[in-house]
């Protein structure tokens, strides 16, 4: 196993702040980050979305907001519907987003799944890949969401 | 080059001959032009003077009748004689000139150059005029020459002239007529040759302007297609290309990464030394001028001093246009670009190999990472079980206690991210003062530099949560060494070391800070000897002994870093040259308990401190008149206070003393210090048993 290091972070919240500043054009801060543990689960809100990595890679990208934030997303969107599929859609577009940059950084080395959408409760994050998994706590307008890096590099 | 020269002469060669062609067909037509046109002038003499022997002959019959009209009337014939002497004369002169060429007299009264007939024609007219000219001679001849003729000597005349004028006109006139027919020939010839030269002329000019025209168009598409490969090329290629000029101007074209890779607009004939300056230092600069200096001059060659390139790897500092720094490393490679075998231009090839140092970097840190690993295993091996094991039940501690802060961040409204790297700061203090008296040099550096990392941080003018990330990911990397030495612990001793109760050995604590005093003293070449009385120290319970031992760590480490002096400055002073360090624990009371740890350095000097206060910003001199000098040196424990100017591994960072507050307070102590400048430093930290919260929660 290899670590990942600061730059390979940076790609997922480069991202996510990125997708904010299109969407909404008010960025995303990054407001901490720190590790989770076993005792210490990472925070999941109303949704979640995921992508998981093979090949020289291995585990899983999480971002998760509450349900208002989407909301807010969704009208940033000038998005008209509001069903709980227009929500698990608009978590699955910021998973999608992930995927685009990690491919675009990784390249051939790393295999992304189709990115997933869920609303609570969660079965994930159970079999974390780390013992401590990264996770990032982001704020958007006063609402917060939490971007979790689960992933080594096993070659 | 020769060879280009040879093919420049073969793509001319065509033309420069249609142009000598050209220009041979307009010199023949102007030579032959001139040679008839002389001719024709010469002609239209004759033709004139042919015309006037027609004049002549019958000036000569009106003359002889003059003369008898006026001899027959009785009136002088001197008149008629002359102008009948003056009419053969000039008629007879004439006709032989016609025969034999010379020169004659002209109609302007200007002798002329007449050429002799040549004609078969004119020469049989001009034989049939002699014939009769032989007889108007004769018959004339004594009118002319005798003062006094006869009569019938007249009328000879006069009859020989009315019997031949008429033929003699007439021959005179073929003369004419075959004269100008002659001429008229030969301008023939000329209008013909001057439109068969003209007419070549023009066909060689149409000739060349068409040949010209398609060797023009032909390297006009070779030009344009060789500058749209250049284009292509220069749009394309990954590295940046430029050439530089001997004045070190970077020429008008460059390849179109150039500006990706440097991170900025580049315009033809920029300062090439002025762009490196604003990204690299100025020994790079000077390094690099010279350089390109030695590979202008002639006299060098090129591969020898290929190595001395500065910039083959030369470490930049590059800002995006959003204003965002970064550190990279380009390689910058000179090529001559030789023209006449002399140099013209450096061809420059830039690319960005940060990946590759990371990479070697990487690789180099863990080739020294495994030797590091190795004496570290050894050093662990080394160190009591229990020691070690208490250790990293307090590396544990801090780590979490890091992480809890950094998790702080995200819970409140507005994170103070300034407050909270001073609570990480103080605890992997704490890491590093017992890694030190442990001997893990390795764990001590790698704090230290965690340390120096936060303080970078601690410095920006506005923290982010971003800037955060970085101290996230080396936190796990120490979570992760942890766990490794737990891992090795247990494969040695057989026990799960986690699980072990921590053990606090006190009387392990005076050898620990003795062989921690040694190691500083030597780091910074000095001499100090620590003593101690611990006779009260049994009296206390582990948890306390385990706070005061971090208290004593970092009061020790302030005592030979700030306090003991080099043992030249001691001897100066008249002190031994090995300062003294003293660490006594007495129970003053019944339950009273007092910790002094005494050095006999330069003690704690307001002027100093307040020097200090005032470099870094923290008072101006107006707030630091005011104060009393107890204030001045309770600014000691302020957080990020140090008088030293430069950090090194065990002081300068200003978290000690703050540290040192953070733990008194935990034990519910109170802290007094004395101090007298160039004497003795001496802090006193007096507790109660019952009083104290980390006795009370234990």
């Amino acid at each position: 196993m290899h670590k990942i290091n600061e730059t390979e972070i940076h790609v997922f919240i480069d991202a996510i702040g990125h997708y904010f500043n299109q969407i909404s054009n008010e960025i995303a801060i990054v407001k901490a980050a720190y590790l989770a543990s076993d005792a210490e689960p990472p925070p999941l809100y109303d949704y979640l979305g995921t992508i998981n990595l093979s090949g020289d890679y291995q585990g899983s990208i999480y971002f998760s907001a509450p349900r208002i934030l989407i909301r807010h997303l969704l009208i940033a969107m000038q998005e008209p519907n509001r069903t709980e599929q227009d929500f698990l859609d608009a978590v699955g577009e910021i998973a999608n987003t992930l995927a685009g940059n990690a491919r675009k950084h990784f390249g051939e080395f790393m295999n992304i799944s189709v990115p997933t959408s869920t609303a609570a409760p969660f079965t994930e994050l159970q079999n974390s890949t780390r013992i401590h998994p990264f996770v990032i706590m982001i704020k958007w307008r006063q609402y917060h969401a939490s971007l979790v890096i689960d992933m080594e590099r096993i070659h | 080059m020769s060879v280009s020269k040879k093919q420049g002469l073969g793509k001319y060669r065509v033309i420069v001959i249609a142009v000598a062609l050209f220009l041979v067909f307009d010199l023949g037509v102007l030579i032959l032009n001139f040679f008839t046109s002389y001719q024709i002038g010469q002609d239209a003499i004759s033709i004139n003077l042919a015309g006037r022997q027609r004049m002549l002959s019958q000036r000569m019959t009106k003359s002889l009748l003059i003369i008898a009209n006026d001899a027959s009337a009785g009136r002088d014939i001197g008149a008629g004689k002359t102008e009948l002497k003056k009419t053969v004369g000039l008629f007879d002169s004439t006709l032989k000139a016609f025969h034999t060429g010379g020169s004659v007299m002209g109609g302007n009264d200007k002798m002329v150059e007449l050429n002799a007939i040549t004609s078969p024609k004119g020469l049989q007219i001009l034989s049939e005029a002699s014939t009769i000219w032989q007889g108007y001679t004769l018959a004339t001849q004594p009118i002319i020459t005798q003062a006094e003729f006869t009569p019938e000597q007249l009328t000879t005349a006069i009859t020989y002239a009315r019997a031949n004028n008429i033929k003699l006109l007439g021959l005179m006139n073929g003369l004419t007529n075959d004269l100008e027919k002659i001429a008229s020939a030969k301008a023939e010839r000329l209008r013909l040759v001057q439109t068969i030269g003209i007419g070549l002329a023009l066909l060689n000019f149409g000739f060349i302007l068409f040949k010209f025209i398609r060797s023009l168009r032909r390297s006009d598409e070779l030009v344009e297609q060789a500058q749209q490969e250049t284009d292509e090329i220069l749009a394309t290629v990954k590295e940046g290309l430029f050439l530089l000029d001997e004045n070190l101007k970077i020429g008008n074209q460059y390849s179109a990464s150039l500006r990706t890779i440097l991170l900025q607009e580049i315009k033809p004939g920029a300062d090439f030394i002025a762009i490196l300056g604003s990204m690299s230092s100025s020994e790079t600069l000077v390094s690099a001028r010279d350089y390109i200096e030695l590979l202008f001059g002639n006299h060098v060659k090129e591969n020898l001093i290929i190595s001395l390139n500065p910039l083959s790897e030369v470490e930049v500092q590059l800002t995006d246009s959003r204003g965002k720094s970064d550190t990279r490393y380009l390689s910058f490679q000179f090529n001559r670009v030789l023209v006449a075998d002399k140099i013209s231009h450096l061809l420059v090839t830039v690319q960005d190999v940060t990946e590759r140092v990371h990479l070697v970097t990487a690789l180099a840190d863990v080739k020294g990472q495994s030797k590091v690993e190795l004496s570290y295993l050894q050093k662990i091996l080394a160190i009591d079980h229990e020691q070690m094991h208490n250790f990293l039940a307090l590396m544990e501690t801090s780590l979490t206690n890091i992480n809890a802060a950094l998790q702080q961040a995200s819970e409140h409204g507005g994170a103070d991210y300034h407050s909270i790297i001073n609570k990480i700061l103080r605890e992997t203090h704490t890491i590093k003062g017992e890694a030190a008296t442990l001997g893990l040099e390795s764990c001590t550096s790698n704090t230290h530099s965690f340390e120096q990392e936060m303080i970078r941080i601690r410095n920006l003018p506005h923290i982010q949560g971003n800037d955060m990330v970085g101290l996230t990911v080396r936190l796990d990397d120490f979570f992760e060494r942890l766990h490794l030495v737990r891992t090795i612990m247990s494969s040695v001793t057989g026990a799960n070391v986690s699980t072990l109760t921590p053990v606090a050995h006190a009387s392990n604590l005076v050898d620990d800070m003795q062989l921690l005093c040694l190691s500083i003293a030597s780091d910074q070449q000095k001499q100090a000897k620590l003593t101690a009385d611990l006779a009260a120290l049994p009296k206390l319970p582990e948890c306390l002994t385990k706070e005061l031992r971090n208290i004593t760590i970092q009061l020790l480490r302030n005592a030979v870093s700030h306090g003991i002096e080099t043992p030249d400055e001691r001897i100066l002073l008249g002190k031994s040259p090995t300062g003294s360090i003293h660490l006594s624990c007495k129970e003053i009371q019944k339950d009273q308990f007092e910790w002094v740890i005494r050095d006999d350095g330069h003690g704690l000097d307001p002027e100093r401190i307040k020097s200090a206060l005032l470099r870094n910003n923290y008072y101006d001199q107006e707030a630091l008149t005011s104060m009393d000098t107890r204030s001045i040196v309770m600014k000691i424990f302020e957080p990020g206070f140090s008088t030293l100017t430069t950090a090194h591994a065990n002081a300068g960072h200003g978290i000690g003393l703050d540290l040192i507050l953070d733990k008194i307070n935990a034990i519910g102590g109170r802290l007094h210090v004395k101090t007298r400048v160039n004497h003795s430093t001496e802090f006193i930290i007096h507790f109660a048993l019952g009083r104290s919260p980390v006795a009370q929660s234990s």
